[in-house]
């Protein structure tokens, strides 16, 4: 079979070259300053926004459980190595699967993890553990990574939302995958990219009308709490004021206002879109996006469905990836691509993959990540895990430690402490940088 | 069950019993509530809240909603109170009513209480508050939520004891009759681990999680084997799918619980079913292969002859488990007064003991006592004087002219102390040149007695000027101390004066506490006082110490003086003896001159003495008189060999005593220093005990109201429901005209409710917990105020829709507006300066515009924190 991408388009190369002039200009300026796609330099702003501390994470969740071999851990010439190759990569060794052609070019911001061994073949269980480090039980609820995030790394007086997720489709609203954590820290669904519910006025009410209530509700309130102010009625009447200024925000949802060029770039379909508006909101100081791909569920024709799927995936995430770079933004942000869980080395009756958590693996890059590793590795036909096994677990370890949260820290929920991650998992030192 | 179980529970129903019999001569439990609340009281409560704010309340309290504009016109307009006292007169001379003590409109709230705890809307909220404390929000599983929801309602309805309610669940299996009450067991997919949990925190209060796979870490008293004996009554559960794919409970009759902590893995234990504090409960025993009503089977609900899950409910609900008592009285506490007496609810235990632990323990014993009725008890703690206090604490306002010359006194208080302590600091300074100057005056050593007599003069003004300049330090640090308070105070009476002035019947309540603060603070200044005394008393010592030394070296000089007389006198004695014996005459003389010079005396004096012995002719007279001679001349020899030790030892005194002074001094200064310390560490302390007890008892709590509440209180406001209301009622007096009042209300309750209920589950979505997690900390998002400013509750109080702004719309009168806006949307009538904002708000518009400005203010009045939280 033969794949056709249009990674070499004119757009590209020149991103990647004025890119290129841009760090040379940079360096010879005696500055280690980053640069903004298409050749401009940083703004001040910008500057200031790169200096801060803020650390923000990217997941690219792809829904179903994506074949490892088909993706990073490619066997081919095996009994279940399917029928791609595998292609080299910008670092130096590291082969994948030739249905990732753009990310290939990427390889030297990405790290791999090729000993996942979750054990976990359901879907819902799969994608539990996966978000939140640890298998579902009876008594406790965990919180969502996203979740973690917006509670360990999102400034408390930032407007924005610490956690969104990017679904492709629905109506929006909340996650409410908070657990313990509470609604404060619940992700806003931007259901098929649309902004957030009620972000806009109600029809008739113009701005200044707006403002002329909302004045005279502060008026009362100032009022009211003079003599009853609690920590409560603080948080109530901030979130007016947070609510305020995330509509004063609300283009940062709307990726009309990118240059078409890029939109170009990243395409039209859902995906591209998703990742295009993921990139608007990172630059923009979201801490936690989650963008999702549907669907790798492939029990038939499971070679076809992922030249389709990963045909829609490779250049936008590459593209997205290097954006950020470019940006100067990858290195406080971490990525991960992870998925509920991999598929069978064995190919079925249907030349279709089943569920499989027994050897897979994960993607990293960005934050707190060393580019270009290789973690772990399965045996020849890929059938087991053969070095460094670990698990989701380990997994989310790596995550916190990545963007410099202690993960063997506690949350004080109500008097209960509650360990950020599994206290019987450790982080993959040898990913990190 | 068997014949023998049934027996076998008697038995454990029977020795076990109900813990305190209430006795019929005791006051209502409201009035138990208040002597003691009113007995702890550290001198912080808020005065009562006015007849608005305790309307709204209540309303949130027993139906879930606020009042509508009728309903609260109704109870602020009723005049003729039974127990109302003339305005004007002071709060207080209250009516006595068999000899009890009620407060003005004590009749007229109860009244109102009654009747809203009989409405169905009651029953709606209490079965409403039950489902979200016991299926925390989970969605629907393998019991209907409806189904459930009615049979708590139902329950509610007929008032059913809670302890039954209780064991009606824990017991379910979902057979038959048991279904809806199964939902409990059921939808936690009867997972012993999970039911554990939940049947610690919701029924014992005691959340024994951590303590699952050890004892609890951080509590002591939360013991593995606690979560084990509740465990055992629960493993032999277990979910059972049954053909139709149905689920039931089934329960084995075997299996014992054993468990290990994770610390000492090699100690194996067992459990046997016993309640936290209990002791392990006794089992029938069966036959072997006797032990099953229905044995366990492929596709067959096993049924054990003696159920351990029946044995928890029975166990749990006879009123004998302390825990169980206190679980549900502290959780209607918190329904009604916001906050627990303990918080959290679900974490009882000894380093989290009760604010107030006698308070705990009178509603514990008085719900067992009532059988768990919960109404009663409900309306017992609406009738308490803590549930009705307001949520200021400050009076509610003074005259800003009283205020003025309140603080312009106290200004004055400044001023006189800040007198006295410059005429303190200008007394110290001259003791000081005093001391100085005695220091540096020297003196010859002739001069040195007088001296030492002058030093140990000056030594007593010395002392008395400290002492005077420690009263004043005294006197000032209290001075100031007060003085603070009482300038904190002013200003804030200045504040809130200006912010409600026309409340002038407060002032008088309002100077009372500002004076009994003052009492307050010189009361906790006593203890300072007495140190300082002591201090003073030390210093009093050292005084009287130099005062000795003064009276010795005086009276050494009275001795020189004396014996100097004395030898006079004898000398004359010598002289007129002269005559009698002639011959000794010039040894007189010499004597005399032996007198004159001291440093020779003795030697003359013995001379003389031997010159008398060898004279024959001496007469016994004489002899006697030259003995006494002798002896006084040796004193007067030592008195004059003693002089110059006599006045060092009175300069070393005088040295030693001023460096004790000086000590003494400096002491006195760092106990000082101490003292405002201590007295500050001590005030701090209780300021946290006054602020946590005012917090729970003293003021009415600022509380988020829940999901529902909001969403019901919100549709009330506009006025959907009181529309709803009257159409329902409408048809259901045309479909049912035979039906009486109460049965018409109910039917009429149900309507409005299948209609607008639709509404709530939004707000639930987004302004509720999580769906199983225990309640949380209030957390207000973005997404809620994004809601609430944008969402669809802008079409509830649109013009055009019916709705409470075209109501507004149509009044003429702005002062009347602004009545019936604040009424209906926060349950009480405007001050002057709100009615002022609103005239300047729609004041000369148009009537379109006028729709529009009035719909402003009822979004900001909705929006408002006011309108957010029960207060």
């Amino acid at each position: 079979m033969d794949c056709k991408y249009a990674c070499g388009s004119p757009e590209h190369s020149m991103g990647r070259r004025s890119f290129l002039g841009g760090v040379a200009a940079g360096l010879a300026g005696g500055l280690g300053a980053a640069v903004i796609g298409g050749g401009g330099l940083v703004t001040p702003a910008f500057a200031r926004h790169l200096e801060s501390t803020q650390r923000r994470v990217l997941v690219v969740f792809l829904s179903g459980g994506v074949s490892q071999l088909e993706t990073w851990d490619p066997k081919p010439g095996t009994d279940t190595g399917g029928p791609f190759r595998a292609i080299p990569t910008t670092v130096p060794g590291v082969h994948v699967s030739e249905l990732l052609p753009c990310t290939a070019r990427q390889m030297h911001h990405l790290a791999l993890v090729r000993s996942v061994n979750t054990g976990e073949n359901d879907h819902g269980k799969g994608s539990y553990l996966m978000t939140r480090g640890r298998r579902r039980e009876a008594s406790t609820e965990y919180p969502h990574l996203g979740a973690v995030c917006a509670k360990t790394l999102n400034p408390p007086t930032s407007p924005l939302p610490g956690y969104i997720r990017i679904s492709p489709g629905g109506s929006g609203g909340s996650t409410r995958d908070s657990a313990y954590l509470g609604p404060k820290y619940d992700g806003i669904v931007l259901g098929g990219g649309k902004p957030p519910r009620d972000i806009t006025r109600p029809g008739k009410l113009g701005a200044d009308a707006d403002a002329r209530r909302n004045e005279f509700r502060r008026g009362l309130d100032e009022r009211f709490l003079r003599r009853r102010r609690t920590a409560a009625t603080e948080a109530y009447t901030y979130s007016y004021e947070q609510a305020r200024r995330l509509m004063e925000r609300r283009r940062i949802f709307d990726t009309a206002h990118e240059p078409p060029r890029d939109r170009e770039r990243y395409g039209s379909h859902d995906f591209g879109r998703h990742c295009l508006l993921a990139r608007r909101l990172l630059e923009n100081g979201v801490t936690f996006v989650q963008v999702s791909h549907t669907n790798y569920d492939t029990h038939f024709e499971n070679f076809n469905y992922h030249i389709e799927q990963l045909g829609e995936f490779d250049r936008p995430f590459a593209t997205l990836i290097e954006d950020l770079h470019q940006r100067g933004i990858l290195q406080s942000t971490l990525v991960v691509v992870m998925s509920e869980f991999g598929r069978t080395p064995r190919i079925n009756a249907t030349y279709g993959r089943d569920h499989w958590g027994k050897s897979w693996s994960v993607a990293l890059g960005g934050c707190g990540i060393q580019a270009g590793a290789v973690i772990g590795k399965t045996n020849r036909n890929g059938t087991e895990v053969a070095d460094r096994q670990v698990d989701h677990g380990d997994l989310f370890h790596t995550y916190m430690k990545a963007v410099g949260v202690d993960s063997s820290g506690e949350f004080e929920i109500g008097g209960r402490p509650l360990p950020i991650a599994d206290p019987a998992r450790a982080a993959i030192e040898e990913v990190l940088a | 069950m068997s014949r023998r179980t049934t027996v076998f529970l008697a038995c454990v129903g029977l020795s076990i019993g109900p813990p305190r019999v209430a006795q019929s001569s005791e006051p209502p439990l409201h009035e138990r509530i208040d002597r003691l609340v009113d007995a702890a009281n550290p001198g912080t409560v808020a005065p009562p809240a006015d007849d608005a704010s305790f309307l709204r309340r209540i309303y949130l309290d027993l139906v879930g909603r606020i009042p509508s504009v009728e309903e609260a016109r109704r109870f602020l307009d009723a005049t003729g109170d039974d127990s109302r006292t003339a305005p004007g007169s002071a709060p207080g001379a209250d009516s006595r009513r068999q000899g009890v003590l009620r407060e003005e409109g004590f009749l007229r709230r109860a009244r109102l209480i009654d009747q809203l705890l009989a409405s169905p809307e009651h029953a709606r909220r209490l079965s409403t508050w039950l489902d979200i404390i016991l299926m925390e929000r989970r969605g629907d599983k393998n019991v209907k939520t409806a189904e459930w929801r009615r049979f708590l309602r139902e329950s509610v309805r007929r008032n059913q004891p809670y302890d039954r309610l209780v064991g009606e669940i824990l017991s379910a299996d979902g057979t038959g009759d048991s279904r809806p009450a199964a939902r409990f067991v059921l939808d936690r997919d009867v997972e012993p681990h999970r039911l554990t949990r939940d049947v610690g925190r919701l029924f014992f209060g005691m959340d024994l999680q951590c303590a699952q796979c050890h004892d609890h870490p951080l509590i002591d008293g939360y013991l593995q084997k606690d979560y084990y004996g509740i465990y055992a009554f629960l493993h032999r559960s277990q979910l059972f799918t049954a053909k139709d794919k149905k689920t039931y409970v089934g329960e084995k009759a075997i299996g014992e619980v054993t468990f290990k902590s994770v610390f000492v893995p090699k100690r194996t234990r067992q459990a046997r079913p016993r309640l936290p504090g209990d002791e392990p409960l006794g089992e029938p025993t069966f036959e072997k292969g006797k032990e099953y009503t229905v044995a366990p089977a492929k596709d067959v609900r096993p049924v054990p002859r003696f159920s351990r899950r029946r044995l928890l409910a029975k166990a749990a609900t006879a009123g004998a488990n302390e825990a169980f008592r206190r679980n549900v009285a502290n959780r209607l506490w918190a329904l009604m007064m916001g906050r627990g007496v303990v918080e959290p609810v679900d974490l009882h235990h000894e380093d989290n003991p009760p604010v107030d632990p006698l308070l705990l323990d009178l509603l514990a014993d008085d719900i067992a006592s009532r059988k768990f009725d919960m109404r009663s008890f409900l309306r017992q703690l609406a009738l308490t004087r803590t549930y009705r206090r307001s949520s200021v604490l400050a009076p509610s306002g003074l005259p800003a002219d009283e205020v003025r010359r309140l603080a312009a006194t106290l200004e004055g208080d400044s001023g006189k102390l800040t007198r006295q302590l410059a005429a303190a600091l200008d007394a110290a300074k001259e003791t000081a040149r005093q001391r100085a100057e005695a220091e540096t005056s020297g003196g010859g050593a002739a001069r040195e007695t007088t001296r030492a007599r002058e030093r140990l003069g000056a030594a007593g003004p010395l002392v008395e000027a400290t002492s005077r300049a420690e009263e004043v330090a005294k006197t000032m640090v209290a001075s100031q101390e007060r003085l603070g308070r009482a300038l904190a105070d002013a200003a804030r009476l200045t504040r809130e004066a200006s912010l409600e002035v026309e409340d002038v019947a407060s002032l008088a309540d309002a100077c009372g506490r500002l004076e009994a603060r003052r009492g307050e603070v010189e009361g906790a200044l006593e203890g300072l006082r007495q140190d300082v005394v002591k201090v003073v008393a030390d210093a009093g010592a050292a005084r009287r110490r130099r005062e000795t030394l003064e009276e010795e070296a005086a009276a050494a000089t009275r001795r020189l003086t004396a014996a100097q007389r004395r030898l006079a006198a004898l000398t004359a004695r010598v002289e007129e003896l002269r005559s009698d014996a002639a011959r000794v005459d010039t040894e007189l003389t010499s004597v005399r001159a032996a007198v004159n010079s001291a440093v020779v005396l003795e030697e003359r004096v013995l001379a003389l003495a031997r010159v008398a012995a060898a004279g024959a002719a001496r007469d016994l007279s004489l002899l006697r008189v030259e003995q006494q001679r002798a002896a006084l001349s040796r004193t007067e020899s030592l008195a004059a060999s003693g002089a110059g030790p006599l006045r060092e030892a009175a300069a070393r005194d005088l040295a030693n005593t001023r460096e004790e002074l000086a000590r003494q001094e400096e002491l006195a200064r760092t106990r000082q220093e101490q003292l405002g310390a201590e007295v500050a560490a001590a005030g701090t302390a209780l300021d946290e005990l006054v602020s946590r007890w005012t917090e729970r008892f003293g003021v009415a709590g600022v509380v988020p109201l829940a999901p529902e509440q909001l969403a019901w209180s919100l549709m009330e406001a506009s006025g959907m429901s009181a529309r709803q209301r009257r159409a329902s009622e409408e048809e259901v007096r045309k479909k049912q005209p035979e039906a009486d009042d109460a049965r018409v209300a109910e039917l009429v309750e149900e309507a409005t409710h299948a209609k607008l209920a639709g509404n709530v589950g939004d707000f639930v979505a987004l302004f509720g917990g999580l769906p199983g997690e225990p309640p949380q900390d209030f957390q207000a998002t973005v997404q809620q105020a994004l809601f609430l400013r944008n969402g669809k509750v802008q079409g509830w109080f649109r013009a055009g829709s019916g709705s409470i702004t075209d109501r507004l719309a149509k009044i003429e009168d702005v002062g009347k507006l602004a009545d019936e806006l604040y009424l209906g949307i926060l349950t009480r009538f405007p001050d002057a300066h709100e009615k002022q904002l609103v005239r300047e708000h729609v004041e000369g518009v148009d009537a379109k515009q006028r729709a529009a400005l009035v719909q402003d203010m009822v979004w900001a009045l909705v929006a408002s924190v006011e309108f957010r939280f029960k207060h």
